[in-house]
């Protein structure tokens, strides 16, 4: 299941992708050169809400890599995108955990040779899944995944990229200056989640 | 009822020493996006958590196998 194996990286909650924006370091996902799988209600829980640090990076960053990153399209999702026509107010708890399960439980994943690393902080999750090969998935946290990328000499040092995410915590002004912005963000989640949806229908051909 | 300071801090004191999880802590928090919880550990000068690489080398090493295939 090595050579042969084809890999996915799934980013399963939003806590590697938020450390990694804060930390200016969304790159890394794509350092092994595999494909990079986030559920669409993770990305949409990452950018959502005013003075979200990371918020406008990730969606720049994704839309920027959209050859390499999947917005994988979810049930989950799509009903909550529903139920808020209706309700703005509209919530549901482990929205994203919700979604992340489904994309992983499709019956399209982890076919033959498929294997899939799950990126998240919540093991929790993993309890929720349910595959026939459950050996087809490794998870990892993003401190795994910097020390791995640490091992293979790709970056200098995993607990920087931890100090840099904090010190993005300390500067007020960054997460004042997203909120300002907050319904600008709005749009930007939208336009980007309906742009992987045509993508992935055929749409925008 | 509403938590005091003290009660925040002790519950991010917590999570920096990854004896909660994540989520345990964004919902004692009231629902507070991860962006959140890396601002108020920055506030009090608490490092993320790193949990302990005991246990885990095994996982670390196949996903890097996996993620970067050594060319025989």
């Amino acid at each position: 299941m090595t050579n042969e194996a084809r890999i996915a990286l799934y980013v399963f909650d939003t806590g590697p992708l938020i450390t990694l924006a804060a930390a200016d370091s969304l790159d890394y996902l794509l350092y092994p050169n595999v494909t990079v799988v986030i559920p669409d209600a993770v990305f949409y829980e990452a950018t959502r809400e005013a003075g979200k640090l990371g918020a406008q990076p990730i969606i720049d960053w994704v839309k920027a890599n959209h050859a390499k990153v999947e917005l994988a399209v979810t049930n989950t999702y799509l009903n909550f995108e529903a139920a808020r026509q209706t309700r703005p107010e509209a919530r549901v708890a482990n929205l994203g955990e919700q979604a992340a399960v489904e994309v992983i439980e499709e019956p399209a994943r982890l076919q033959e040779n498929e294997v899939a690393v799950l990126l998240c902080e919540e093991t929790a999750i993993l309890k929720r899944i349910q595959v026939n090969q459950p050996d087809k998935i490794v998870q990892l946290s993003t401190m795994d995944f910097l020390k791995l990328l640490e091992q293979e000499r790709r970056i200098q040092s995993a607990d920087a990229v931890f100090d840099r995410a904090l010190a993005a915590g300390r500067n007020p002004s960054r997460a004042e200056k997203f909120s300002q912005h907050d319904p600008e963000i709005r749009d930007a989640v939208r336009e980007t989640l309906e742009l992987f949806k045509k993508r992935d229908t055929g749409l925008d051909r | 009822m509403r938590m005091t300071s003290s009660e925040k801090t002790q519950l991010l004191e917590r999570y920096s020493r990854a004896e909660i999880s994540a989520l345990d802590l964004r919902r004692a928090l009231g629902d507070i996006g991860y962006g959140d919880v890396i601002i108020e550990l920055a506030q009090r000068n608490l490092p993320l958590p790193r949990a302990s690489q005991a246990g885990r080398e095994a996982r670390i090493a196949r996903a890097r196998e996996l993620l970067f295939p050594r060319v025989a």
